[in-house]
């Protein structure tokens, strides 16, 4: 996904083009959140998530999204819905207190299917959680993630508020 | 079990007694779903064509009594999403507050639940039904009613859910409220889960909006508090709420009267 080590608009139109991101609207509004997220990050970006859904009548909806950078999360919570996107940051590098990882027809040895499911939380050693969901072949994208940036960044600390 | 004095110690006894916690994944959930029913329900075909009919509305109430009905162009309604704080706060009201089952002495979950049972993260998206609001204000008494009932109309020919409701408060707060039902699918973990939630339209008078807005933050400070006053507002003419609470009263028996002397202007006496 990322050329020469840095995220550019490409990578992503090519990751939203494999997601089936189609309407304008979200793609502008992914845009406006990468051009804020770069100058927000300390560091460059290298990595984007959008987590999606598919609701009972079959109509994909997406809902938050994460850009990474080798030491940060910036976290855009229902991106598409609000009016102005909120950017959240925290610093994710041996920050982390506890991991959930839920899968429903995936197989993590293998590429998922239209069908996979995959739910992963994180919550940092202060108040700051992730709760992403991921199905089809957007799994794989964020298993990419918690394999790159989340499952060797657990330490030893003091719980906050967990619940 | 003495009752919390503030939303927050609320929060911490609640934690503490009860298992469906209050904490960072309940707040996450209301603020995806609060976005997410305020986004829907803006984009809903019922929404949208609710604004085209605030026109015709309004200018057939021009027509009928030569008044504008709405004080603002139907395009600047705008539906707003309750606070979180503000939102456990009418939680706390509702769960210890308002709680006349509540006993200190003999306290037990089952037996001091309020009455309609405890407000919960589990449930109470279907139990408070102002997470979404907006406000529509009309110039005269009789906008309320008639734009009631046109909304009414409106929604249940889009297969809404509705419920009505005149709001008449002791503390002179007069409007009427239409709660709009829907059902909107929430991923929560693996699951997509159906939950019912409502939007709340107040209706109310430009006179009433204003008495509201200067009131407002009054009475978002007096929510905060557990303890009442030892005597009646309306015999403490000392107090806060003696004169914004009688005003409120005043105004709405004089828009009434307006009305009145509105009414016996009209050329055939229309009422």
């Amino acid at each position: 996904m990322v050329k020469n080590n840095v995220l550019t608009w490409d990578n992503i139109a090519n990751y939203l083009e494999s997601i089936r991101m189609v309407s304008d609207v979200d793609i502008n509004r992914v845009r406006e959140i990468f051009s804020q997220g770069k100058v927000i990050c300390p560091e460059e970006l290298k990595f984007i998530f959008v987590s999606n859904y598919k609701e009972s009548d079959g109509k994909e909806q997406f809902k938050d999204l994460w850009l990474f950078s080798d030491n940060y999360v910036i976290e855009a919570l229902n991106f598409s819905a609000l009016e102005n996107a909120k950017l959240e940051m925290t610093i994710f590098n041996k920050n982390l207190l506890s991991i959930s990882v839920e899968a429903e027809n995936y197989d993590f040895s293998r590429k998922a299917k239209d069908e996979s499911k995959l739910h992963i939380v994180f919550y940092t050693l202060g108040i700051f959680s992730c709760d992403q969901i991921a199905y089809g072949v957007n799994c794989d994208t964020l298993m990419l993630i918690f394999k790159k940036y989340i499952k060797y960044n657990l330490v030893r600390g003091q719980s906050s508020a967990l619940v | 079990m003495e009752k919390p004095e503030n939303w927050r110690k609320y929060i911490i006894w609640w934690n503490e007694n009860f298992d469906d916690q209050i904490g960072l994944v309940a707040r996450k959930l209301y603020s995806d779903i609060s976005t997410k029913v305020k986004y829907r329900f803006e984009h809903s075909d019922e929404f949208m064509t609710l604004i085209h009919q605030l026109h015709n509305y309004g200018a057939e109430y021009k027509r009928n009594f030569g008044y504008d009905l709405l004080m603002k162009s139907p395009e600047e309604i705008n539906l707003s999403i309750k606070e979180w704080e503000r939102f456990i706060l009418k939680v706390w009201r509702k769960n210890v507050v308002q709680n006349t089952n509540w006993n200190n002495e003999n306290w037990d979950k089952e037996i001091c639940k309020p009455n309609g049972g405890w407000i919960t993260p589990s449930n109470w998206f279907e139990k408070i039904h102002d997470i979404v609001r907006t406000r529509i204000v009309v110039k005269y008494f009789d906008g309320v009613e008639l734009l009631l009932n046109k909304m009414c109309d409106h929604f249940l020919s889009h297969s809404c859910q509705i419920d009505p409701d005149w709001e008449a408060r002791e503390e002179g707060y007069y409007a009427a409220h239409l709660n709009v039902t829907r059902e909107y699918e929430i991923p929560i973990g693996l699951e997509i889960q159906k939950r019912k939630v409502s939007i709340e339209i107040q209706l109310t008078t430009q006179m009433k909006d204003v008495i509201t807005d200067l009131t407002h933050k009054y009475y978002e400070r007096k929510r905060e508090t557990l303890t009442q006053p030892d005597i009646k507002w309306q015999w403490d003419y000392n107090s806060d709420e003696f004169s914004p609470n009688f005003i409120g009263h005043i105004l709405h028996y004089i828009e009434g009267e307006l009305m009145q002397i509105r009414n016996r202007e009209q050329p055939d006496g229309k009422k």
